[in-house]
């Protein structure tokens, strides 16, 4: 099943307070989480959630994704949370 | 938490770093149950679906994982007051990482997700692959 993938305003200003190799891997991630998934039978607006952590310089961020998979026109939407 | 004082109190006395390791392990151990069990409690309610009583249901929820991410906090606090890092208490390197995760999710409040979900019924988004053109331009500058 292909998504097509989009991203809210704040999921884009959350990427955008990410350095540069951390937006690219985060996208990479983004890519990777609705692959397997099957659409659902009914509308389901409940976010969905997943993170990960990546070290970089002695620091540690972390990345918080939720995300939504809708019905037709089969299209998944982030919303992206970052702490570090 | 009320066992907070109990480390406090064993740490200061002279002479007691391997019992005050063993209070802050118990302290580790007992901060990630809670946390199991909050999110089972969040896993519950939301199977529960019911639309009307949602909004309160994840303002309590977000709540309790505020009120666990400051505990925790705590508990962080005594186990690098020890002065070996976090890896040398059993399971505190795994209550880091959870509580880097808890206070990432709660970087989005309750009112940014409802605005978020807002946008999105609105069609408000960006495609990714968009998304990702602007990173790529931005890179090779």
């Amino acid at each position: 099943m292909i998504y097509a993938l989009k991203l809210s305003d704040s999921a884009i200003a959350g990427l955008q307070s990410l350095p540069l190799w951390l937006q690219d891997e985060t996208l990479d991630q983004i890519d990777t989480l609705t692959m397997g998934v099957k659409r659902p039978r009914k509308p389901d607006i409940r976010p969905l959630a997943h993170d990960f952590t990546r070290e970089h310089d002695q620091e540690t961020h972390y990345i918080f994704i939720r995300y939504r998979i809708s019905t037709p026109p089969r299209q998944s939407t982030f919303e992206l949370s970052v702490a570090t | 938490m009320v066992a907070f004082a109990l480390f406090d109190f064993v740490r200061s006395s002279e002479g007691s770093l391997d019992q005050a390791r063993i209070v802050a392990a118990e302290l580790v151990r007992a901060a990630l149950t809670d946390l199991e069990q909050i999110q089972g409690l969040d896993a519950t309610l939301k199977a529960l679906e019911k639309p009307k009583a949602n909004r309160h249901a994840a303002a309590l929820t977000l709540g309790l994982y505020e009120e666990w991410s400051r505990e925790a906090e705590g508990v962080l606090e005594r186990v690098k007051r020890l002065g070996d890092g976090v890896a040398t208490i059993d399971g505190a390197d795994e209550l880091n990482r959870a509580h880097g995760r808890t206070r990432a999710m709660l970087s989005i409040s309750l009112d940014d997700l409802i605005a978020a979900n807002d946008d999105i019924d609105a069609d408000r988004t960006v495609p990714i692959e968009e998304v990702r053109r602007d990173l790529r331009l931005k890179t090779k500058r």
